[in-house]
């Protein structure tokens, strides 16, 4: 038995430490310029579907260049050294798998619904719609890492905290005792981790379960593993046909051919070239193959393959009918910055880095709320959280800029919505009561009060010029619901970074905005008679 | 606290009907009811507080004590919005000097995280003198139910469990305005160390339950900094920062927030502490006085 891991495992647990640390540096942003989505522009499937579904070449997706390289020279490489999907069900798939017993399930047809996705996901990106993410393995990730686990962290350290209270008090240990780490909470958290119970319980069955019959991304590197100048080699003159590489074989295809190789199944993890008793096995370049490295017929059938384009298309033009609706619904409020509605919805891999970098935790995924087609992208949820008016980072981690990445200057004029109030909820207008919980917090001076003929007490009024739609009003009205909403009414969503021009354009009159610094007062809204706003007479 | 009120009444009284003209403080023994300082915010909080008797008279040694400024908002010294760094340092110097076992610097600000109080300067003041001694506190487990002593309205709420354990509670609040209650000063300012104060919005009447609220956690000293004062556009601002540069201190916080209140101008315009829904109210149920033109007032200037 081997004691020290092989050179892979440790190449995979860099690989989702520096994943998982991105995530978690997030909001600050990372070394040397790298901020969460830095890794995410890695995804295989995403880097091809988002750029046919959006029609354009998307340059900051250029890194995923790298991975498709990598695959044409070493085969899948990606998928058993550096995917962190791969590395999360290879490290929690031990949960699920009977130790000691690898099965070589055969399963061979299945296989195929890997290219079927990809098939429907690239149809449908060419129909113009993006549905890469129900499947790239990266974002699929990034959700379990920064929606339910890093929440579960600080959940489980709040708790301690507060379990471990009276002791600290005791020790006098003040450090600990005033530490209020943040703690998040995600909507869909249980979707993702439902997601994943299955994914890592399917490890029962087969290891990689997920790369082996369903993984589109793990298709695609496949497909252009074809053209791989390094692969597995069998020297025929040495194998016994033992099957010890059958045995060791994570995704189980040396099974019936111990000597063939399935380039575009091999993830190139090496297992087989370890066990050989005989040294048979032998990763290396492919014209120095000896004589029986002839793969075995690695694609599809051609009734496999037309099957495949056949319900691809159907699949992909069902993708794009339910995008449709006979009425626009109005947009949800987006991140700041965010490109037209469209447009975000295309480019957008719910990768979840912006939610994970917004240190209010007012950016949320979208369930079931809106649009199928908008399940995972984020909103402000301002009861969640408010927007920041300092605030930039879900603008710096968007992978596919679909927020672009707006310096302060641009991301202040960035009008994210418009806030509404219910008149028939609201403490002022409908209980008469002088509550200005939404005026004292507005940081945009965006909330007028105004003591209108009628009202025995000034009520709270949205000017929608000043209004940035930072939810800071809706987070703390003290109704239940909120009594102020924002809604995404005059949102200013532009596909280049011309926001600050823009908005002045249009007369926005959001320059306090954000920017006690420069102090320069909002002209007083104050009755012209009566006392002053707030006296009684 | 009793006996000094009547004390104070006493002399004040005393002071007023026997030597109308003559400050009562001159004679022997007697106190100022309020004193407002003017010069360096430090220098004059420091003054305030030794013309009041000096710290030894409301912290004795081995206790532990609160100070409760407004630094809820991400906002500079210049906008008024938080109180001066200066006045909260000088206060916990103050503090340390009379012996006190344990001072914390402790709001529930209007936003989570250390920002607001870094921004504000006030974290760094008290890191200078105090390391770890100034805190916002927004998490529950910081918090413990309590009863509300003589209330009217709010009865229950859930308040810092450091305040509870307090033996002393400093008010320190910036002069401001306010979009609702016309001013936010240290009566107002006691809103900051309770867990729920949306409920003193909506359930409650907010004038009602923030004298509810006076009562249980009646600052012992109250020191408004008014060196600057939000005139206007209140709590948050950005708003007209009128700057007097005064220091006002008193053991009445209701006769120090009518001081304040008298002494500026809000909008522009000069109004009565009994414009203020809340002080009329605390005065009416007992809680200190606003009648300021029949309380001796020291002003001083440094």
């Amino acid at each position: 038995m081997r004691i020290v891991p092989p050179l892979r495992r440790w190449v995979q647990a860099a690989s989702l430490a520096f994943f998982c640390l991105l995530l978690c540096w997030a909001p600050e942003g990372g070394p040397l310029g790298l901020s969460a989505g830095s890794f995410l522009t890695l995804d295989p499937l995403s880097g091809v579907a988002v750029p046919l579904a959006a029609r354009k070449v998307i340059a900051a997706l250029w890194p995923v260049l790298l991975v498709y390289a990598s695959a044409i020279v070493l085969g899948r490489v990606f998928c058993g050294w550096i995917c962190p999907m791969g590395a999360t069900l290879d490290g929690l798939g031990w949960l699920a798998r009977v130790r000691g017993r690898w099965k070589p399930t055969p399963f061979r047809r299945p296989r195929l619904v890997k290219y079927l996705l990809l098939a429907a996901i690239l149809l449908a990106a060419i129909l113009g719609v993006n549905l890469a993410f129900w499947a790239s393995p990266l974002p699929l990730t990034a959700r379990l890492y920064a929606l339910v686990l890093y929440p579960l962290g600080e959940h489980g350290m709040d708790k301690a905290l507060t379990l471990f209270l009276p002791l600290m008090e005791r020790w006098g240990s003040d450090a600990l005792r005033y530490w209020q780490p943040d703690a998040h909470t995600y909507a869909t958290a249980w979707v993702v981790a439902m997601f994943w119970g299955i994914c890592i319980a399917l490890e029962h069955l087969a290891p990689r379960f997920w790369c082996r019959y369903i993984c589109p991304a793990g298709a695609l590197l496949g497909l252009l593993a074809l053209l791989a100048t390094w692969r597995r080699r069998v020297d025929g003159n040495v194998c016994l046909s033992c099957g010890r590489c059958a045995k060791s074989c994570p995704t189980g295809i040396c099974h019936d051919m111990p000597a063939k190789t399935s380039v575009v199944e091999c993830i190139a993890c090496r297992r087989c070239e370890r066990r050989c008793p005989q040294g048979a096995v032998r990763f290396g370049l492919r014209n120095a193959a000896p004589a029986m490295a002839a793969s075995e017929p690695s694609l599809p059938s051609r009734r496999a393959f037309f099957g495949t384009l056949l319900s691809g298309t159907i699949l992909g033009g069902l993708a794009g009918l339910a995008t449709m609706t006979n009425t626009k619904d109005a947009a949800p409020v987006r991140p700041p910055g965010s490109v037209p509605e469209d447009m975000f919805l295309t480019l957008c891999l719910r990768c979840g880095a912006c939610l994970r970098a917004c240190p209010t935790g007012g950016l949320q995924p979208l369930w079931m709320e809106g649009n199928f087609h908008a399940i995972f992208s984020p909103r402000l949820d301002p009861r969640s959280g408010p927007c920041r008016p300092e605030c930039t980072a879900c603008c710096h981690v968007c992978p596919s800029r679909a927020i672009l990445p707006l310096p302060l200057e641009e991301k202040r004029w960035a009008k994210m919505g418009t806030a509404v109030i219910d008149r028939t909820t609201c403490l002022a207008w409908n209980e008469n009561k002088r509550c200005m919980v939404c005026n004292e917090n507005c940081p945009y001076s965006a909330i007028a009060i105004n003591l209108l003929p009628g009202q025995t007490v000034p009520v709270p009024q949205v000017q929608a010029k000043r209004c940035y739609g930072c939810g800071y009003c809706e987070k703390y009205c003290p109704q239940e619901p909120s009594a102020i909403t924002v809604t995404s009414e005059g949102a200013l969503r532009l596909a280049t970074r011309d926001f600050a021009a823009t908005a002045k354009t249009l007369g926005l009159d959001l320059d306090k905005a954000g920017n006690i610094a420069a102090s320069h007062p909002a002209p007083a809204s104050i009755p012209s008679e009566g006392p002053p706003p707030g006296f009684m007479k | 606290m009793l006996r000094r009120d009547f004390l104070k009444l006493q002399t004040a009284a005393l002071g007023t009907a026997i030597l109308s003209g003559v400050p009562s403080f001159l004679i022997a023994g007697s106190r100022p009811d309020i004193v407002v300082a003017k010069g360096d915010p430090g220098a004059a909080t420091r003054a305030a507080v030794e013309a009041l008797g000096g710290m030894a008279a409301f912290v004795r040694p081995g206790q532990k004590v609160v100070i409760k400024p407004n630094m809820s908002f991400a906002a500079p010294v210049e906008s008024a919005a938080n109180t001066h760094p200066a006045v909260v340092r000088e206060l916990l110097a103050l503090c340390l000097e009379a012996g006190a076992a344990s001072v914390r610097v402790l709001d529930h600000a209007f936003r989570e995280g250390r920002q607001p109080l870094e921004y504000s300067g006030i974290l760094a003041a008290c890191e200078s003198i105090a390391p770890g001694c100034c805190h916002n506190l927004t998490r529950s487990r910081h918090y413990s139910e309590f009863t509300l002593q003589n209330a009217r309205d709010m009865r229950t709420n859930a308040a810092m469990i450091d305040v509870l354990d307090a033996d002393v509670l400093i008010a320190c609040p910036v002069a401001k305005s306010h979009s609702s209650t016309g001013v936010s000063l240290s009566l107002k300012g006691q809103m900051g160390l309770i867990l729920d104060r949306g409920c003193m919005h909506g359930r409650y009447d907010l004038d009602t339950s923030i004298v509810d609220l006076a009562f249980a956690f009646k600052p012992s000293l109250s020191v408004i900094d008014a060196s600057r004062v939000l005139s206007t556009n209140g709590p948050h601002g950005p708003g007209t920062v009128l700057t007097p540069g005064e220091i006002i201190a008193s053991a009445d916080p209701v006769a120090a927030d009518a001081l304040a209140v008298s002494a500026y101008a809000w909008y522009g315009r000069h109004v009565q502490p009994r414009q203020v829904a809340h002080i009329a109210q605390a005065q009416a149920r007992g809680l200190g006085r606003m009648d300021v033109e029949n309380l001796t007032v020291l002003r001083m200037s440094l």
